[in-house]
């Protein structure tokens, strides 16, 4: 089935009780686009990542995967890593990603074969024999990777996939991410992601990081190497500033992390 | 795939399963009286239920939860009631193939027969099912994990010996009595005991009130599962 739009959110409203997580949300994501949401702790990333999935049920609006509500059927088609899960340590990698093939409902030759390539793709041969429980943080990690891509996902669900791992095992996990899903380099949600929602409960903005950057600075990060100071300078004053300076230099808009805490101060 | 972790406990089901049961019937037995004989059979397999089956599901499904799989499950295609009574059978597989050993020892050791083979095990799968119940009730009640493994212990122990599963329950001063027709060990151990007697109407009675404190359960189960 040929979907343009895998996931259309429209108008959802999240209530725990009395407390509001999500407020009329709308979001579209298109196929082969990779969309990044940000937002400080508690700012409902988790509870629209897990009405997108299932676990949890919007209260007002509707959420739409590969062109129809939630359910069974759909979930197979999807993989879906979550923030602070860890593969069954009682069972060996092997097992982890097999069980979850056949879970997921691929036939026995296709789930053999497919957890074959994984172990393969993602460098799991030499610890397959091995129960979960006895790998570090980063290789379970990956495990669980491959058990959220052994069906050949149409959609893939990343909650915090790096959470909780050392700097090492989480540039390991964003590495095998670029590698199997898209076709270049990437280390942070900046170069990863074609779009990203600032999210607070609501969606503050949205773009692709070129255009957040374009919308929201009024000013450049200029690198003097001669002197080794930093400058930011104002969009209209740029032209002159640069002039004014001799040796080598880098102009350069703020990064995300810098946008994100002026959008989330501002919100 | 739950019974497929099964292989990695192996030293401990076969600990639990086999020289556990043949140590408890063989010290019970050897300070009871004969008359009592019976009760200690019964009480044992009682306490297996409770002890081992409650603390195991209610265990087994906290962890399960607090390391986030029962969310994997669900975003895989797994209603979390069929997961969660995964989780109760591979657990209650062990009971199941405990209570025949200790059927067998209570035969090898005491010279205690069951009369009525086929209600025991009618009772035995209801009482199974009623324990895997219990354990997952409390495993949805209660969200921190290390509050189930406390409470489960509590809940099952007091089940246990706070409950005529090793004497009848005329042994109970009154009005204490009545309080244990609130404890479900009460209807397992006193149905298990009238299929050992071979007294099936009487078994049968027990049997209904283990039917119904496992629909209570099963509703229970359902508003927590919606609440969670």
């Amino acid at each position: 089935m040929n979907i343009e739009t895998p996931i259309i959110i429209r108008h959802v409203w999240k209530y725990y009780g009395k407390f509001l997580a999500n407020e009329d949300i709308n979001m579209t994501v298109n196929k082969g686009e990779l969309v990044a949401l940000l937002g400080p702790n508690g700012a409902g990333k988790t509870t629209l990542v897990k009405q997108i999935y299932g676990e949890l049920t919007p209260s007002k609006g509707e959420i739409l995967v590969l062109g129809s509500k939630i359910n069974n059927k759909v979930k197979k088609r999807i993989g879906v890593i979550l923030q602070e899960c860890t593969p069954s340590g009682s069972l060996t990698v092997r097992d982890n990603i097999y069980f979850m093939a056949k879970i997921k409902g691929l036939d026995k030759e296709k789930a053999k074969k497919n957890t074959e390539e994984l172990l393969d793709k993602l460098n799991l041969r030499q610890y397959e024999k091995k129960m979960t429980r006895d790998l570090s943080g980063g290789l379970k990690r990956r495990v669980l990777l491959a058990m959220a891509l052994v069906n050949d996902p149409e959609v893939v669900i990343l909650d915090e996939p790096t959470t909780g791992l050392d700097p090492e095992a989480r540039r390991e996990v964003w590495e095998l991410l670029a590698e199997l899903l898209t076709t270049h380099y990437l280390d942070e949600a900046e170069r990863l992601a074609d779009r990203i929602y600032f999210l607070n409960r609501r969606i503050i903005m949205e773009g692709c990081p070129a255009e957040i950057k374009s919308k929201f600075t009024t000013y450049y990060e200029v690198i003097d190497y001669s002197s080794g100071k930093t400058f930011y300078v104002k969009e209209e004053e740029i032209s002159q500033f640069l002039n004014g300076l001799k040796g080598k230099f880098e102009v350069r808009l703020p990064n995300l992390e810098e946008i994100y805490l002026k959008v989330m101060e501002n919100a | 795939m739950d019974l497929k972790t099964i292989k990695a406990y192996i030293p401990s089901i076969l600990f639990f399963s086999l020289f556990f049961p043949f140590g408890l019937l063989i010290m019970l037995g050897s300070v009871a009286s004969a008359e009592f004989s019976t009760y200690v059979v019964v009480g044992t397999i009682t306490f297996y239920i409770s002890v081992s089956l409650i603390n195991s599901v209610a265990q087994s499904i906290g962890a399960e939860r607090e390391y986030g799989r029962f969310s994997l499950m669900i975003s895989s295609g797994i209603p979390v009631q069929l997961y969660a009574l995964a989780i109760a059978f591979s657990n209650g597989l062990q009971t199941i193939l405990v209570s025949p050993i200790i059927i067998l020892s209570g035969d090898l050791f005491l010279r205690i027969k069951p009369d009525c083979i086929p209600l025991l095990a009618i009772t035995l799968i209801l009482s199974i099912f009623l324990g895997s119940m219990i354990g997952e009730a409390l495993a949805f009640a209660i969200k921190n994990i290390y509050a189930i493994n406390e409470y489960s212990n509590i809940l099952s122990f007091t089940l246990a010996f706070f409950a005529p599963v090793y004497y009848p329950p005329c042994s109970v001063p009154m009005p204490f009595r009545y309080l244990t027709f609130l404890e479900p060990t009460t209807y397992i151990s006193r149905a298990i005991y009238y299929s050992y007697v071979g007294m099936p109407k009487e078994a049968l009675i027990w049997d209904l009130g283990i039917v119904i404190f496992t629909l209570v359960l099963i509703i229970l189960i359902n508003y927590l599962h919606k609440r969670s």
